[in-house]
């Protein structure tokens, strides 16, 4: 390749990387680019070059929901895979708690505290609410400890937050809870504060259960006390679940 | 440590599965490509969606990342900017896009260019810029920052559309003496 060539190919590669080389021209350099390693080279070099440029920028921030809505992607990505991994954890115990709810015996938090294997033949007589939940979710974090179990009851609108093993909270803190729709920028709606013990029932919207009918997700933020005064989050999201029908 | 080596090594992690360092690395980086997404598309929600996808395509892809191919940052960049871009010869731009929200970084009647950020990025290129006349430095700027063709450079400068043509292909071929010096 002669020094003229060369250096025409330069500038096609400089005009192909700031973006002013268009249509038909853009087509057909992209396809020698595909045969032509030397061209790929020429236009990683400018491309590296340019990159510098995006240093004039001012910077501007982006709304909240963008990174839930990151969050809600990337774990829904994710999201055959957690289920299996939630499902398989919970698997027997999920089958107890059912044989369980039939008998009318066990709660939520029973479940989660029993290993099927060390189930004693008789369960000892415990916190007594039949749960009988429509869909599912468990608020984990590291090493897959639970922290809160959801589980919510599409008949009686319903959504009972157990406090299973909490994170804990400076003083002047709290966790909220937010429903993200399975949609590509969800806007979180709040279900209000998270319990730091025992367990509380909150009650659902239609709107509320057709998300969840939809496979959306929850999401916890530290708030400060008495939750985010925004109405959106405002803290660290810390934890995301999927909602699985159950 | 300097923000550049602590950017390379949340894309380490962020490669491993790390949620947190992901945290990390779009609070810092965020702004800048947000602003990358505007100067592209005019349209907050717009740029709002496509940011949210080219972060998407960072965790996925971090792994990818090379020190070899320039800074972290300019690397993520890159990554809104393409997928700006890509959506921009998708829909086209719409001209009743908000302008407020884009503070042009040149105006037609500017002199030289502030370069003193680039150079920090990378000295080289900006000492290259340095030697071009102004209207060739405007030129290659708002082209790359805006996803500009031709025509649409031509308008924004109020110039015909072979003068802003003729700016960046002269600005472009000193550039390419001076890089290979």
């Amino acid at each position: 390749m002669n020094d003229r060539t060369q250096k025409l190919d330069d500038e096609l590669a400089a005009a192909y990387v700031l973006g002013t080389m268009t249509g038909r021209t853009r087509l057909r350099f992209e396809r020698r680019m595909q045969r032509e390693q030397e061209l790929r080279e020429r236009v990683l070099g400018w491309q590296r070059h340019f990159d510098a440029l995006h240093a004039l920028l001012p910077e501007r921030r982006p709304t909240e929901r963008v990174w839930l809505g990151i969050l809600a992607r990337i774990n829904m990505a994710g999201r055959s895979e957690a289920e299996v991994g939630i499902r398989e954890k919970l698997g027997a115990s999920i089958r107890v708690w059912r044989t369980l709810a039939l008998a009318g015996a066990v709660g939520v938090a029973a479940l989660l505290v029993f290993q099927p294997m060390m189930m004693p033949p008789d369960p000892p007589p415990a916190p007594v609410e039949v749960p009988s939940a429509d869909y599912l979710a468990v608020l984990s974090g590291e090493g897959g400890r639970q922290h809160w179990m959801l589980a919510a009851q599409e008949a009686e609108q319903r959504l009972r937050i157990t406090a299973v093993e909490p994170l804990e909270t400076l003083p002047d803190q709290d966790y909220e809870l937010w429903l993200l729709p399975p949609e590509e920028d969800p806007v979180p709606r709040s279900m209000g504060l998270l319990p730091r013990v025992g367990d509380r029932t909150i009650s659902l919207a239609e709107e509320d259960l057709q998300d969840l009918r939809q496979a959306g997700a929850f999401a916890v933020s530290i708030e400060p006390e008495g939750g985010s005064p925004t109405g959106a989050p405002t803290g660290e999201v810390v934890l995301v679940a999927p909602v699985l029908p159950f | 440590m300097g923000q550049r080596d602590e950017l390379i090594d949340l894309l380490v992690s962020v490669s491993h599965g790390d949620q947190k360092a992901f945290e990390r690395l779009y609070r810092q980086t965020s702004p800048r490509l947000f602003s990358v997404c505007l100067h592209v598309l005019y349209q907050r929600e717009l740029a709002e969606e496509v940011l949210q996808e080219a972060y998407v395509r960072i965790w996925h892809r971090a792994a990818d990342y090379h020190p070899g191919h320039g800074s972290a940052m300019a690397w993520m960049c890159s990554i809104a900017r393409h997928r700006a871009i890509d959506v921009v010869r998708q829909r086209g731009r719409r001209p009743d896009g908000d302008d407020g929200l884009v503070e042009l970084l040149v105006s037609a009647d500017d002199g030289p260019m502030d370069l003193s950020a680039v150079a920090q990025e990378n000295r080289r290129l900006a000492d290259c810029m340095e030697r071009l006349s102004p209207d060739q430095q405007r030129s290659i700027v708002l082209s790359f920052l805006h996803g500009f063709t031709h025509a649409e450079l031509g308008r924004q400068l109020k110039r015909p559309l072979g003068t802003g043509k003729s700016w960046i292909r002269r600005g472009l071929e000193s550039l390419r003496r001076c890089l290979a010096e």
